[in-house]
């Protein structure tokens, strides 16, 4: 392995959410990720931490983090480059202040992070990243309200929502990638053969745009030798190591090779069940 | 990240925007970036107004535009 700091594991019977609701067009995020707090919660198998409206701010953040060590993080909110932000478009995590993700499974749902801040939280020693590395973009009748009662925004949010139900499912981290990809493809395929809807074509190119977007990260990409990035089952390209096979739009590839890691993030899914 | 486009397929590109635009199917879109004039919301006429202007979310939109230009290749092509 090559990351840079040391990995600490940390608590697989805690996952936190992070769902800020008073920022811009952020009321479809809010309502969106609280289905998934919501089925989290129904499978009963771990503490949940929803950090919601106010609460998604810096210092709750870091504090619920400090306090509880939740192994796994699902964030909606704004993002660049190098910033995610929280309910009042201030930074939560940056390039310059992300260690406290070591350790831990990160899923972004947020814009660009994936040009730099998802790296540098692989560098700080996250055992796994998911966000974008484009402006995650969406239709919607009604940003203030539940994406799953809008059926253009239901497309967009239950797609990206797909990655972290499956992990609750008991999906290691690449299946649960794959699983956000395929329910993209699947509501590309709907607005495919339902051309008679006014904005049908721009709900295929967002979802297009959001599928391809999405950059998931493992210790496969801290990796800087070609010879143990493929002894390790990585993927070797553009000289670089990469836990995702080139052109693939994220998924497939010989990644049964990393099931020693991947295990370890799928199982603490699984197998943390009270 | 988007591509960068030559001078001619960013005009075909805008050209489709518009007629789209004229034809009332250019959908209103939200981002959780702000990487434009308007912040997070964009109206069709303020989508055309960032892609025509050349700033880093009207590149976005152009790239999306072609990524749908490329999917009915594709499926021309391949099929579903």
């Amino acid at each position: 392995m090559s990351w840079s700091v040391d990995v600490k594991m940390a608590d697989e019977t805690k996952m936190m959410f992070v769902r800020p609701r008073n920022c811009h067009s952020c009321g479809n995020g809010f309502f969106g990720l609280g289905h998934v707090v919501e089925y989290a919660q129904q499978i009963g198998a771990w503490d949940i931490l929803d950090l919601a409206e106010g609460q998604a701010v810096q210092s709750n953040v870091f504090q619920a983090i400090d306090d509880h060590d939740p192994f796994g993080i699902y964030g909606f909110g704004h993002g660049a480059e190098c910033i995610y932000t929280g309910d009042t478009e201030q930074e939560i995590f940056s390039c310059e202040e992300c260690d406290r993700l070591n350790g831990r499974i990160v899923y972004l749902l947020s814009c660009l992070t994936a040009n730099g801040l998802g790296p540098e939280i692989m560098n700080q020693g996250a055992v796994a990243y998911a966000g974008f590395n484009i402006s995650w973009t969406w239709i919607s009748e009604n940003v203030d309200g539940d994406p799953y009662e809008d059926l253009y925004a239901l497309g967009f949010y239950q797609s990206a929502n797909e990655l972290w139900m499956a992990l609750l499912d008991g999906a290691d981290f690449i299946e649960a990638v794959q699983a956000s990809i395929d329910m993209y493809n699947y509501w590309i395929d709907y607005w495919w053969d339902n051309p008679g809807a006014p904005w049908s074509q721009d709900a295929i190119q967002w979802l297009l745009y959001d599928r391809d977007g999405l950059v998931a990260l493992t210790y496969c990409d801290t990796i800087v030798l070609q010879e143990e990035c493929e002894t390790l089952g990585c993927h070797w390209y553009n000289d670089a190591c990469h836990t995702m096979a080139e052109h693939e739009n994220g998924g497939g590839g010989n990644w049964l090779l990393l099931l020693p890691v991947i295990a370890v993030i799928g199982i603490a899914f699984i197998a943390t069940k009270k | 990240m988007p591509d960068t486009f030559s001078p001619e397929m960013k005009d075909l590109l805008m050209r489709r925007l518009e007629a789209r635009k004229q034809a009332g199917s250019l959908a209103p879109i939200y981002t959780i970036a702000d990487g434009g004039k308007y912040g997070m919301h964009y109206t069709p006429d303020q989508i055309i107004d960032e892609a025509r202007r050349g700033t880093s979310i009207g590149e976005e939109f152009l790239f999306a535009e072609k990524r749908f230009m490329d999917e009915l290749e594709r499926r021309r092509k391949n099929g579903r």
